[in-house]
């Protein structure tokens, strides 16, 4: 994946509007495609992207490099997708958890056609729609991103037992829904 | 390759084809964060704008000690030329009128007995100087205090005439004396 430089970030960091831009074109569709997968509606990835790259550019003094600036910025997309659907919830929205249903394709937009594409795989679309949030969070960062199971524990903030123990389940959960168990879930 | 992993892998490669639609950095640069599009200020313009602030502070503050005067910094203001004191109180009296901004004492002089009151500080050369022997003459101070004293200053000095034994300028030395 096409990913920060250094000194990109140091530039930005120090508050270069065009290392700041840079970043941002840099990461948008790696945070957008996450957004998209977690909160599965399209305007709303598209605010919780934006949400992400302005707190990614507040806390940029932040990062101290002990993880990549990806998995960083994966954490903060995170945690912004969370927020969201909590207070979706507060507002008495069903949570796609709830429902278990994919979205309604007929109101596609240009973002709502790309989700399609994501799902043209109807049979994997309704298994990821159905997934639990966290577990989909793991299989997003850990198959789609393509992240170390250390870079999805450090970007989900928890153990990477818990992240191994959470993949096992979604894998499971996927593969008996796909193939009624008869495969092998490769770890 | 297990049905899992082809199911997987297909939708990889169909996530990776998502684009985000349009520009985060207009986005975001461009209206979320007005101020990142500000002109940026280096140190000289943070020095100058410190040393603007240092001084304004400091002009406020000196102005502000010209205003505040102490009563125990008293007496300011006092007659200049002891030989034309009045002769006793009979000869003047004292009011103040403080319906205007700059508060103003009115000496009258009830004969012709000349006399001359200044102002004794910097501070308050603001204040007029007054000189006269007869009629009412207006000496402007600006603040209460200074009214005070004044008035004490110039019916003090003529009981100082009408009773030798009394010495000083001590405003508070005339109990008698109706304060303004």
């Amino acid at each position: 994946m096409q990913t920060v430089d250094d000194i990109t970030l140091k530039h930005a960091r120090s508050g270069r509007r065009d290392a700041k831009a840079r970043v941002l074109e840099t990461m948008q569709d790696h945070w957008f495609r996450f957004c998209l997968m977690q909160l599965r509606d399209s305007h709303r990835a598209e605010d919780a992207t934006q949400e992400t790259a302005m707190r990614v550019l507040q806390s940029l003094d932040r990062f101290d490099g002990r993880s990549s600036f990806k998995t960083w910025s994966f954490g903060i997309a995170l945690n912004v997708c969370r927020e969201l659907r909590r207070k979706q919830l507060r507002h008495g929205a069903a949570d796609f958890d709830d429902v278990g249903e994919p979205i309604d394709s007929n109101a596609a937009d240009d973002a709502g056609v790309q989700m399609d594409a994501i799902e043209q795989n109807a049979a994997l679309r309704n298994v990821l729609a159905s997934l639990p949030a966290r577990q989909r969070e793991v299989v997003t960062l850990r198959y789609l991103e393509e992240m170390s199971v250390q870079d999805t524990a450090n970007a989900m903030g928890c153990a990477e037992g818990t992240v191994k123990a959470t993949l096992f389940a979604a894998l499971r959960a996927i593969r008996e829904k796909l193939t009624g168990g008869k495969a092998d879930v490769e770890r | 390759m297990t049905p899992l992993r082809n199911n997987l892998d297909q939708a990889k490669a169909q996530y990776r084809k998502v684009r985000y639609r349009g520009n985060l950095a207009d986005d975001v640069l461009g209206t979320s964060l007005p101020i990142a599009n500000a002109p940026k200020r280096g140190w000289r313009d943070l020095l100058a704008l410190a040393a603007a602030l240092a001084i304004g502070m400091g002009a406020m503050f000196l102005w502000m000690s010209s205003r505040s005067v102490s009563t125990s910094t008293l007496p300011v203001v006092a007659i200049a030329d002891p030989a034309t004191r009045p002769a006793d109180t009979t000869h003047i009296q004292t009011q103040a009128q403080t319906t205007t901004q700059t508060p103003t004492v009115v000496v009258e002089a009830k004969d012709a007995t000349p006399f001359t009151a200044v102002p004794t500080l910097e501070t308050f050369a603001s204040a007029n100087t007054t000189t006269g022997s007869a009629g009412d003459f207006s000496l402007s101070v600006p603040s209460h205090p200074i009214l005070f004293s004044l008035a004490s200053l110039v019916e003090a000095e003529a009981e100082n005439q009408l009773n030798p034994s009394t010495n000083g300028m001590d405003p508070g030395a005339s109990e008698t004396q109706e304060p303004l």
